[in-house]
């Protein structure tokens, strides 16, 4: 089970890129802004990654018992889903007709990324009182997203 | 970097795709780079002005504190 979620995740991975590239090279998708929107992407998730290892070293230094495995799953996971997260945000925030703003989009991507940290270790260590460590962090960033999509509104 | 992309495309009649098309980027970048929303490399600045038979300051406008 473990190497079916292994290396089928890595296929499926390797064909999404290979046929999303194909898709996009089609329509010259694959230019310079392509570029630019994806190496930001990926610089943003260093700063995600970087986040979900303090947490990790946080709660070791606590005493919670966290294996390799399971520890570096995480780490894939934050890297890779906040990569994704954050490649669709620029190209949202670039793109004419987004429905979002990109403050609304930022602020959901957040509270989904503390959401998805605060769920595993949750998860991990069996304690859910982890995810109440969440809760102050996503009513910021739900308060933040209210706000940010009234002045939106009020400025149309 | 403000720009008279709009404007030039309307001159010769072109529309988005066109463009996008000649300069070999996605409709996309042209919406973007029309406004303002991201800055082309100097290459693909050189294609867009090539495109309309302009200079690159005659198309794209820099102003002191631009990014």
């Amino acid at each position: 089970m473990v190497y079916l979620g292994l290396y089928g995740g890595m296929v499926l991975g390797f064909l999404g890129w290979y046929f999303g590239r194909r898709a996009a090279s089609k329509k010259r998708g694959l230019d310079e802004m392509y570029r630019f929107i994806w190496g930001k992407a990926r610089s943003a998730s260093w700063y995600f990654t970087m986040a979900a290892i303090y947490v990790l070293l946080i709660l070791s230094i606590s005493g919670v018992q966290i294996s390799l495995i399971p520890a570096l799953s995480i780490l894939l996971l934050v890297h890779v889903g906040s990569w994704a997260i954050a490649g669709a945000y620029y190209s949202t925030k670039m793109s004419e007709n987004g429905t979002k703003s990109p403050s609304v989009l930022l602020s959901l991507m957040i509270g989904i990324v503390v959401l998805m940290i605060f769920g595993i270790v949750s998860a991990i260590t069996g304690n859910w009182k982890f995810l109440l460590f969440s809760l102050p962090p996503v009513f910021m960033t739900t308060m933040s997203t209210m706000f940010a999509g009234r002045k939106r509104e009020n400025r149309v | 970097m403000n720009n008279h992309i709009r404007d030039l495309r309307a001159q010769h009649s072109m529309t988005q795709e066109q463009l996008a098309e000649a300069v070999g980027v996605s409709r996309q970048s042209v919406i973007a780079i029309e406004t303002q929303k991201y800055n082309p490399s100097l290459e693909l600045a050189y294609k867009i002005a090539k495109a309309f038979h302009k200079t690159i300051e005659e198309v794209f406008i820099f102003e002191e504190g631009d990014k």
